[in-house]
């Protein structure tokens, strides 16, 4: 294969690879689009207490009843370290979170229509 | 998100400006971290009130500055190497074969840089972030002014820094999916931009290949 061959499948390589990654980013923003200015994110370790009240619309005194935090605990750590400190798996803590989330939240979304199917 | 992206997200809250400082050095050093990403957390977290928002900025800023005269300094540093040891070697040998088009090339390459490296230096920070280690590597191989190299480095990471962690604070609930998008484009880009070179390049070639045809 001589150099010209070589830059023209490189040429051809190059253009399809940016039409992939294009095509990847028209994608994700359809998706984000279609969510809206919500949290797109199910409940996850490395989120902190006031990033989930942020994010997810909690009110903070929910929160902090929800993760046993005092007033005042629990800044900048994660639920990760909250739940070691606390000794339970974190999986414990954001099955607690995901049930207290409104209904617009993406962990919450699904639950009602569940419910909707059970209906007579 | 892959765990390996969720542990680097857990280290923000806990270590702050200095995580971010560290990510975005090692990311000025073409170490495949999402620097990006962690830069929209910190803003995210920042919204959220757990971090204080300049400064983070001047963590991510700090890393970045860090990292980019790193790689100059090893492009300057290896370069001259390299140029050194071909020379001793065997000088005649080296302006037969290949050496002669090599120094042809990295004197095309500085020619280049001189004329266009500033915005490219500008760029290649946040716009097409993807190419910015390599750039800092040829930058300092080829010789190109340090200042000039410091200014416009700077000021791209200024863009960069600003522009992610102020998205960051915007769009706290979706930051992934926007840092998503926006490395999509910015791969896009720096791919559209490689075609674009290698079309100009066997344009300006087969025009050659046609005169000479003719003659």
């Amino acid at each position: 294969m001589n150099r010209r061959t070589a830059l023209v499948v490189l040429l051809v390589l190059s253009l399809a690879l940016a039409g992939l990654f294009a095509a990847r980013a028209v994608m994700v923003a359809m998706i984000w689009r279609e969510e809206g200015p919500v949290a797109t994110l199910p409940i996850a370790p490395w989120m902190t207490p006031r990033y989930i009240v942020r994010a997810y619309h909690l009110p903070p005194s929910e929160m902090r009843a929800l993760l046993d935090l005092a007033p005042g605990e629990g800044g900048r750590l994660t639920l990760e370290e909250i739940a070691a400190r606390r000794g339970v798996p974190v999986e414990t803590l954001i099955a607690r979170i995901e049930k207290a989330l409104p209904a617009n939240a993406p962990a919450a979304r699904e639950a009602p229509s569940e419910e909707d199917d059970h209906r007579p | 998100m892959t765990e390996f992206v969720d542990s680097l997200l857990a280290l923000i809250p806990e270590w702050g400006a200095l995580s971010l400082a560290l990510i975005t050095f090692l990311s000025c050093l073409a170490v495949p971290i999402p620097a990006s990403l962690a830069m929209m957390a910190g803003g995210a977290f920042a919204a959220a009130g757990d971090l204080d928002p300049l400064a983070i900025s001047l963590g991510a800023l700090g890393g970045a500055l860090l990292g980019d005269q790193s790689g100059y300094l090893v492009g300057r540093f290896g370069g001259s190497l390299i140029t050194r040891h071909r020379r001793r070697r065997d000088p005649a040998d080296v302006v037969q074969k290949g050496g002669g088009r090599s120094a042809a090339l990295l004197a095309r390459a500085r020619g280049l840089l001189d004329r266009h490296g500033a915005i490219g230096i500008f760029l290649s920070r946040w716009l097409l972030a993807p190419l910015g280690p390599w750039m800092n590597l040829t930058a300092g191989a080829v010789g190109f002014s340090w200042p000039r190299f410091t200014l416009w480095a700077g000021l791209g990471e200024i863009v960069w820094v600003g522009l992610y962690v102020g998205l960051g604070m915007v769009f706290v609930e979706s930051f992934p999916l926007v840092a998503e998008f926006l490395g999509d484009l910015s791969m896009a880009l720096v791919l559209l931009m490689a075609a674009l070179a290698i079309a100009w390049w066997l344009w300006r070639h087969g025009r050659g290949h046609e005169d000479r045809g003719k003659t």
